[in-house]
C-alpha cells in the first residue's frame, strides 16, 4: 500500500511539475506574478473535455489542439492584458486574479455547475506485485515530462531560447543588443499558458473538471516554484515530485483533509531556511 | 511662494468644512432615510474599508503586499467567536482583545517574514493564511469546521446603533492611520517602500520597522474582524478565505493604491455594486472583475488618483502642459 502511494505520489508530482515550470516561465522571464495560471488549468480541462466528449475527437489530438488554443489565448492576454501594466507587480497579480475569477464565471455560465470527467486517453492498468497502476497516470507523468524536456532543449539550444534567457538576465540590455523584448515576452507568457492547460489535460481524466478547479493547482504550483527555485527547470522538477510525494504521504498517514496543511508548512520552513528555495537564484 | 502657501491653505479650511459637512451628513442620514437595508450595506461597506485600509497600510505603505491579511481579520472574528463560547466577556474589551489576538497573529507571521522580499513574502503570506484557512475546515471541535461558530450575542441590537458603531471605528482607525503616516513613524514605511536598502543606510530600523507596521495593520484588521463578528453574530471559515483579502485589494485597488481616502471610497463602490447588482445574478460576478481589470489598464491610480488629478488641474491648472501633450 506504501509503495503504491510513494509511486502515485511520484507520477502525479511530474503533472504538477509540468504545471509549475509553465508559471516559473512567466515569473522567472517576465519578472510577473500571474495568478490566473490555474485559470489556463482550468481552460484546458474545459476545452479537452469539450473536445473529446462531443465531436469525439481522438484524445492525443485534443491535446494538441488545446496546447495551440490555449496558446493564442496567453499571446491575446498578455497583449491585452498585461503588457499595459507590466510595471507594477501589484497591479498585475490584482489583474490576473480578476481575469481569473472573470473567466470562471464564463466558465461556469457556459458549461454549468455540474461536476464533469474526461475519458481517459487510454484505458487499462497492469500489476506489478503489490502495485496497481492504470496506463494513464503512466502516460499523464510521460507526457508531461516530455514537454518539459522538449522546453528545457528549446530554451538551451534555439536562438528563441537564448534570445528568452537573455531576457531573463536582463530585459533592457536585452532590449539594447535588438531583440524584440515585447515578442518574446508574449510568446513565454502563451508557453506558459499551454503548459498550464497541458497539465490541464493530462489530468483531466484522473480528476473531477468544475469552474473552480484552478485554484489548488494554482498554489501547489507556487508551493513547487518556492521549492525548486524561480527560474531553475531541473530544481522545479524535483520540487514537483517532492510536492505530489508529500500531498499523498501527507492523506495516506494524517487525513485527507490535512493536505494544504503539510505542503505549506513545508514552503514556509523551506523559505525560512533559504528565502529564494533550494535550486534557483533570486529574482526579486 | 505666497500664491502657493495660499492655495494650501484654503485648501486646508475647504478640506476642514468637507470633513464636518460630511461628519453631520453621516449623523442625520438614518433619520433621512430609514430603510434598513441600506444601513446594513452602509455598515458592511464600512468593515470592509476598515479591512482595506489595514491592508493598504501594509501593502500601499510599507510595499509588502500581503497576500493573507484575511488572517488577522478572521484571528479578531475567532478569537470572539472562542471567548464568547466559554467566556461572557464584554463586547468593546472583546474588541480590543480581537485586535490584540491579531498583533499576536502578526508577530508570529511577521517575524520569520522579515526577511523575504517581493515575491517570496507575498507567497509566505499566502501560505500562512491558506494553512489557517485548511485548519478552521480541519479541526471542527475548536473552530466548528465549515458550519462556523454561531449563536454570538449581538453586541448592539438595532441596526442604527451599529451604524453609527461601524463609523465610530472606521473614523477612529482612518483618524489614527492619518496621524500614524504624517509623523516621522509613518513617514518611514514609505522610505522603505520606495528604497529598503537606502532606508537602513539612512539608519531606520528596517526590521522593527516592518514589525511595527504589520502590528498595527493586524491590529485595524483584527478589531474589524471582532466588530463583524459581533455583527453578524457568527463566524466561518470565510472571514479567513482569500475572497476577503481580494475583496479588500479589489477596494484598495479601485479606489487608490497608498491613498487614505481611495480605500473607503473603492470599499463603498464595490460593496454597493455587490449588494445593488444582486438582479444581474450570476452575471454580477462576470462585471465586476471585468471593471477592475479595465480600471487598472486605463487608470491605475484609481477613481481616487483619476478625481485627485482632476480636481488639482481645476484648482492649480496644468503648467506641465501634459494635458496637451495627451491630445497629441
Amino acid at each position: 500500500m506504501l509503495a503504491q502511494v510513494i509511486l502515485s505520489g511520484f507520477l502525479l508530482g511530474g503533472t504538477y511539475a509540468l504545471m509549475a515550470v509553465g508559471l516559473s516561465l512567466t515569473l522567472g522571464v517576465m519578472h510577473i506574478i500571474n495568478l490566473a495560471h490555474g485559470l489556463f488549468y482550468t481552460l484546458g480541462s474545459f476545452i479537452i473535455y469539450t473536445l473529446v466528449v462531443q465531436p469525439k475527437v481522438n484524445s492525443f489530438l485534443a491535446l494538441i489542439l488545446t496546447f495551440i488554443v490555449v496558446f493564442l489565448v496567453g499571446l491575446i492576454i498578455e497583449r491585452i492584458l498585461i503588457r499595459p501594466i507590466r510595471d507594477s507587480h501589484l497591479n498585475v497579480m490584482i489583474a490576473t486574479f480578476a481575469l481569473a475569477i472573470f473567466a470562471e464565471q464564463c466558465i461556469h455560465l457556459g458549461w454549468g455547475v455540474k461536476y464533469l470527467s474526461a475519458p481517459p486517453f487510454i484505458k487499462g492498468e497492469f500489476q506489478i506485485g503489490q502495485v496497481i497502476l492504470d496506463y494513464q497516470r503512466l502516460l499523464s507523468f510521460a507526457i508531461g515530462m516530455a514537454l518539459v524536456a522538449i522546453l528545457a532543449i528549446v530554451l538551451k539550444k534555439t536562438k528563441l531560447g537564448k534570445a528568452t534567457r537573455m531576457v531573463q538576465q536582463d530585459r533592457e540590455m536585452a532590449m539594447v543588443l535588438g531583440i524584440n523584448v515585447n515578442l518574446i515576452s508574449m510568446v513565454v507568457f502563451g508557453l506558459g499558458a499551454a503548459l498550464a492547460a497541458a497539465a490541464g489535460c493530462l489530468l483531466a481524466p484522473l480528476y473531477l473538471i468544475f469552474p473552480a478547479m484552478g485554484w489548488n493547482p494554482l498554489l501547489i504550483s507556487f508551493a513547487i516554484v518556492i521549492l525548486g527555485g524561480m527560474g531553475s527547470i531541473g530544481g522545479t522538477v524535483i520540487g514537483g515530485i517532492l510536492f505530489g510525494l508529500t500531498t499523498l504521504l501527507t492523506s495516506y498517514f494524517i487525513s485527507s483533509g490535512m493536505v494544504n496543511v503539510v505542503p505549506f508548512l513545508a514552503i514556509i520552513a523551506t523559505l525560512l531556511i533559504r528565502p529564494s528555495g533550494f535550486f534557483g537564484k533570486s529574482i526579486f | 511662494m505666497r500664491f502657493k502657501k495660499d492655495k494650501i491653505g484654503g485648501n486646508m479650511a475647504f478640506r476642514l468644512v468637507g470633513l464636518l459637512l460630511l461628519l453631520g451628513l453621516i449623523a442625520v442620514f438614518p433619520y433621512l432615510f430609514a430603510d434598513q437595508y441600506f444601513l446594513h450595506v452602509v455598515i458592511m461597506a464600512n468593515i470592509i474599508a476598515m479591512f482595506a485600509l489595514s491592508w493598504n497600510l501594509i501593502s500601499g505603505y510599507m510595499g509588502l503586499v500581503n497576500f493573507g491579511q484575511c488572517m488577522f481579520f478572521g484571528a479578531g472574528a475567532y478569537l470572539i467567536g472562542f471567548l464568547t463560547k466559554a467566556y461572557n466577556i464584554s463586547p468593546p474589551i472583546g474588541i480590543l482583545l480581537g485586535g490584540l489576538a491579531a498583533v499576536l497573529l502578526s508577530l508570529i507571521v511577521g517575524i520569520p517574514c522579515l526577511r523575504l522580499r517581493g515575491a517570496y513574502y507575498s507567497i509566505a503570506t499566502l501560505g500562512f493564511s491558506q494553512v489557517l484557512f485548511t485548519l478552521s475546515l480541519a479541526l471542527p471541535k475548536i473552530t466548528g469546521g465549515e458550519e462556523g461558530i454561531h449563536g454570538i450575542p449581538k453586541f448592539i441590537q438595532s441596526v442604527e446603533g451599529n451604524y453609527y458603531f461601524s463609523f465610530l471605528l472606521l473614523l477612529l482607525s482612518l483618524g489614527a492611520l492619518t496621524l500614524l503616516l504624517r509623523s516621522r513613524f509613518g513617514k518611514r514605511f514609505i522610505s522603505i517602500r520606495e528604497d529598503e536598502r537606502l532606508s537602513e543606510a539612512a539608519g531606520i530600523d528596517t526590521s522593527r520597522c516592518k514589525i511595527n507596521g504589520t502590528a498595527i495593520s493586524a491590529f485595524v484588521a483584527g478589531v474589524a474582524g471582532a466588530y463583524f463578528c459581533y455583527y453578524q453574530t457568527q463566524v466561518t471559515p470565510d472571514v479567513i478565505s482569500e475572497g476577503l483579502t481580494f475583496s479588500g485589494m479589489a477596494a484598495v485597488v479601485f479606489g487608490g493604491l497608498g491613498t487614505l481616502f481611495g480605500p473607503i471610497l473603492g470599499a463603498y463602490v464595490l460593496t454597493f455594486l455587490d449588494e445593488y447588482l444582486y438582479f444581474l445574478m450570476d452575471y454580477r460576478l462576470i462585471v465586476y472583475p471585468l471593471v477592475i481589470m479595465l480600471m487598472l489598464i486605463f487608470s491605475p491610480s484609481g477613481i481616487f488618483g483619476l478625481l485627485r488629478g482632476w480636481i488639482k488641474e481645476r484648482a492649480y491648472g496644468n503648467p506641465s502642459g501634459s494635458e496637451s501633450n495627451k491630445k497629441l
